[in-house]
């Protein structure tokens, strides 16, 4: 097929496309982050965590599609180009998801997932292995994206009466092999995925984050005015930073790539390991800097109630997903 | 090796909420310094350089 990765024959890397698709997210990443410190409080970190499922399922089903599909084929570049754009779109209206922009937002989502899945079935032929997969992804997909749509027409927290049932629709999907009527149901072993691709592609969200942190902290600390305090709080913020990087990408990273590599159902561990439970990786990542972000706003004073949360539960967050991650 | 690293992580993942204890009384950046001390002991802790492979026998 024209369309689809080469598998065999050397390791492949991520493409510039891709890391050109990745620059979306690093926006939508600081659209979280500046919504979770604009509203410190359990609601606003509730809708925070439920906007960032949104955007890692956005990510990460694109990771899928860009794993068994070659971004150096045209048709493929576009599609890629166009979910790039319909991110962009969706990212913008993340602060405005409860209010005037859920029809932008819900609109852009919905875009990107059944438009990407709707693509990716027709590159592929008829009687191509991954047709009937897509086929049963493009259904579950358009039964969620019809919830978003609707959820979109209701008033403020309303809308999670059928958004959340449309996220929980998406989450479940995977574990259920996106049974179909009529389809079938697919199992993570119908999943020919190139594992150490994949792999590298979520640790590049990891970086990501991380990078979002740093450039959190560094434009903080310029607005704070650079006192002898700001900056050896700047440098605080940048071990906490670099200590979150160190243990990602110590020896559990590593031996995690190199199990999904090797791994006989690479499917499954992609699923798990890297689907589900990076989610907890990331959002520790954007706690840590939301609550770097308040250090440096009064460093020489006690923490709030949240903003001790944010200092202590980010780091928390992290190391429970790493290690569930490497268990998986 | 992996059991190790469980109790390393459980350690460090337990002393995140002890820090909570001390966090209404020292600064901001104390509180800081402490998590960013704790992360990096941990990583230090864990940490193995990666050796080079034996050659192989021809």
């Amino acid at each position: 097929m024209a369309h689809l990765r080469a598998r065999e024959g050397g390791e492949r890397v991520t493409t510039v496309v891709e890391l050109f698709f990745d620059l979306v997210y690093v926006f939508a990443v600081t659209q979280l982050s500046h919504l979770l410190i604009g509203g410190l409080s359990w609601a606003g970190a509730g809708r925070t965590a439920f906007l960032l499922l949104v955007v890692w399922w956005a990510w990460i089903y694109t990771t899928w599609m860009v794993n068994w599909f070659d971004p150096g084929s045209a048709p493929v570049r576009v599609v890629l180009i166009f979910v790039a754009l319909a991110s962009l779109l969706m990212a913008s209206a993340l602060p405005g998801a409860f209010g005037h922009d859920a029809a932008l937002f819900a609109g852009a989502y919905v875009v990107l997932q059944v438009g990407r899945n709707v693509a990716g079935t027709v590159l592929l032929a008829r009687d191509h292995e991954l047709r009937v997969v897509f086929e049963r992804i493009v259904v579950w997909s358009g039964a969620a994206g019809a919830l978003w749509i609707a959820g979109a027409f209701l008033a403020g927290d309303a809308r999670l009466w059928l958004w959340a049932p449309a996220l929980v629709v998406e989450l479940v999907a995977p574990l259920v092999g996106y049974r179909t009527p009529g389809r079938g149901v697919s199992r993570t072993g119908d999943y020919t995925i190139d594992g150490g691709q994949f792999a590298e592609r979520c640790q590049a969200f990891v970086i990501i984050a991380l990078g979002e942190s740093i450039v959190i902290t560094g434009a903080t600390a310029a607005h704070a005015g650079l006192t002898f305090e700001v900056v050896v709080s700047l440098g605080v913020a940048f071990f906490v930073s670099s200590g979150l990087w160190w243990l990602y990408f110590g020896e559990v990273a590593e031996h995690s790539r190199r199990d999904m590599a090797s791994s006989e159902d690479p499917g499954r561990l992609a699923r798990d390991a890297y689907t589900y439970l990076h989610l907890p990786i990331i959002a520790g990542v954007i706690v840590t800097a939301v609550g770097d972000e308040l250090l440096l706003a009064r460093p020489g004073h006690p923490l709030t109630s949240a903003g001790a949360m944010a200092v202590l539960g980010g780091p928390a967050l992290f190391l429970l997903g790493d290690r569930s991650s490497a268990c998986a | 090796m992996i059991r190790s690293a469980n109790v390393k992580r459980v350690t460090a993942i337990a002393g995140l909420p002890a820090l909570g204890l001390v966090a209404g009384t020292v600064s901001a950046l104390a509180l800081a310094t402490l998590v960013a001390a704790l992360l990096l002991g941990l990583a230090l802790w864990e940490y193995e350089p990666a050796r080079p492979s034996a050659p192989e026998a021809s």
